[in-house]
């Protein structure tokens, strides 16, 4: 009886040792969160990095056998597009507002006047919608600047800095909330503003739209920069299904994306000025 | 020596997993779901193992905080959970080693843990404020996380890993 009394003490004694470590291991890690996650990032860096090529190459090979049905989906909705497009050119050759707007907006994009720090994606979080990119504090980046992709599209915003790496949390995040302005509106000269918000596992929504404000399917959107995180003038993504609710104080919209983060390999950060 | 054999293997094995899980599966994602490749390997040592589990659970709740979450400690706590309901279940439902019993056994186990630990994190999420999306697509999510989970049951069990003498279910 004694022997047992003894031996269950012992357990006790060890299952509270043993809590007592990691609790104190869990608190220590969290008050040095920056340096152990920039530490053991930077240590996972070239693995990651070089599974990241790896799933590329990979899902390159089985993408065409994976989404056979997607492709002639896409073929039958580019012909519909391409169509769409040629009327397009027509309306726009007619409407001289409509394409200076239009013009100007994409200028803009492409001459904002911006400084660069280009970064490789290392690693992606799909179910939180967060990415990490290989540059950190050290390279000059802050919390709040904005990442996108070539041509000037949108990709998130650095929210955590780290020595070396930086996270990245993406536009479809659920906590992401972007100003934009609505391009190729065609009935007033001024531009149509609205919300771009994150909905998790890669999508977002348009949101905020004036009612009484006429948006159609297809039409472009780009960053405002009224919210002084994002310059003005990135491209963000089409728009897709209206809807539209006289009930309701604004619309709101789907949003196509641009590009698929999955996509993507190398972003830019674009610096303070 | 061989004391610390079994530990080093289920570290490097969680860290694999965990670099797998962010750096190669979001290719291979369906409707923006990946499995949670650190969970499944935790989960299958619950379900055959009886040792080392205090520290899988913290090694693989480590990996998951760093790699994905905002705050240390939620993952494991969120994986100590389940350690704790997989020993409930092996209190209440008598481990068969028939097959067929032993698949189906693991098979509900998985779902009720993955089901359960979803949930937690989900409260998680509204106390930490983190995002956390819970839709439809969790449904692709629970499918997806169980195919591999009983690739890898499977697997586990055809290397000849888990069967060993005294009818004991053993890793190595």
């Amino acid at each position: 009886m004694q022997v047992y009394l003894k031996k269950q003490n012992f357990f006790f004694r060890k299952a509270v040792v043993r809590i007592g470590i990691l609790l104190i291991a869990v608190v220590a890690l969290n008050i040095f969160q920056l340096q152990a996650k920039n530490i053991f990032l930077g240590a996972s860096s070239p693995l990651s990095a070089a599974l990241w090529q790896t799933s590329g190459n990979v899902s390159g090979v089985f993408a065409p056998f994976l989404n056979v049905k997607k492709i002639q989906s896409d073929n039958v909705a580019l012909q519909a597009e391409n169509q769409k497009l040629l009327s397009e050119i027509l309306i726009l050759k007619d409407s001289n507002v409509y394409y200076q707007e239009y013009q100007s907006a994409l200028q803009n994009a492409r001459t904002l006047n911006m400084t660069l720090k280009p970064a490789q994606v290392t690693g992606l979080d799909i179910a939180h919608d967060m990415a990490t990119i290989n540059k950190g504090s050290a390279d000059g980046i802050s919390e709040n600047m904005a990442v996108m992709v070539g041509q000037n599209i949108i990709y998130g915003k650095i929210v955590r800095a780290y020595k070396d790496f930086s996270e990245v949390m993406l536009v479809s995040n659920k906590q992401s909330v972007i100003d934009v302005k609505i391009i190729g509106t065609s009935d007033n000269k001024n531009f149509i503003y609205g919300a771009v918000k994150g909905l998790g596992n890669l999508g977002f929504f348009l949101d905020l739209v004036d009612s009484n404000s006429h948006i159609e399917e297809g039409q472009a959107l780009a960053t405002s920069g009224l919210d002084g995180t994002f310059p003005s003038g990135l491209l963000v993504g089409n728009i897709g299904t209206v809807d539209h609710n006289d009930l309701k104080p604004f619309q709101t919209a789907s949003v196509k994306l641009l590009v698929a983060p999955q996509n993507v390999e190398n972003v830019f950060v674009v610096m303070k000025k | 020596m061989v004391k610390f054999i079994r530990p080093l293997i289920i570290t490097v094995l969680l860290y694999c997993a965990a670099l797998v899980q962010v750096g190669f599966l979001p290719r291979f994602a369906i409707a923006g779901q990946t499995p949670n490749l650190v969970f499944i390997i935790f989960f299958i040592l619950v379900f055959f193992e009886d040792d080392y589990l205090f520290f899988a659970a913290a090694i693989g709740g480590f990996l998951l905080d760093i790699f994905f979450f905002p705050v240390i400690g939620i993952s494991i706590v969120g994986l100590y959970a389940v350690w704790g309901l997989q020993k409930a279940n092996a209190h209440f439902f008598k481990k068969s080693h028939e097959s067929r019993i032993l698949a189906a056994n693991f098979v509900l186990s998985f779902l009720m843990s993955f089901i359960f630990y979803t949930i937690l994190f989900f409260v998680f999420s509204l106390i930490f404020h983190f995002p956390f999306t819970l839709s439809w697509t969790f449904l692709i999510a629970v499918s997806y996380n169980l195919i591999v989970a009983y690739i890898g049951f499977t697997l586990f069990r055809q290397l000849g890993w888990a069967a060993q003498e005294h009818n004991q279910l053993k890793l190595f």
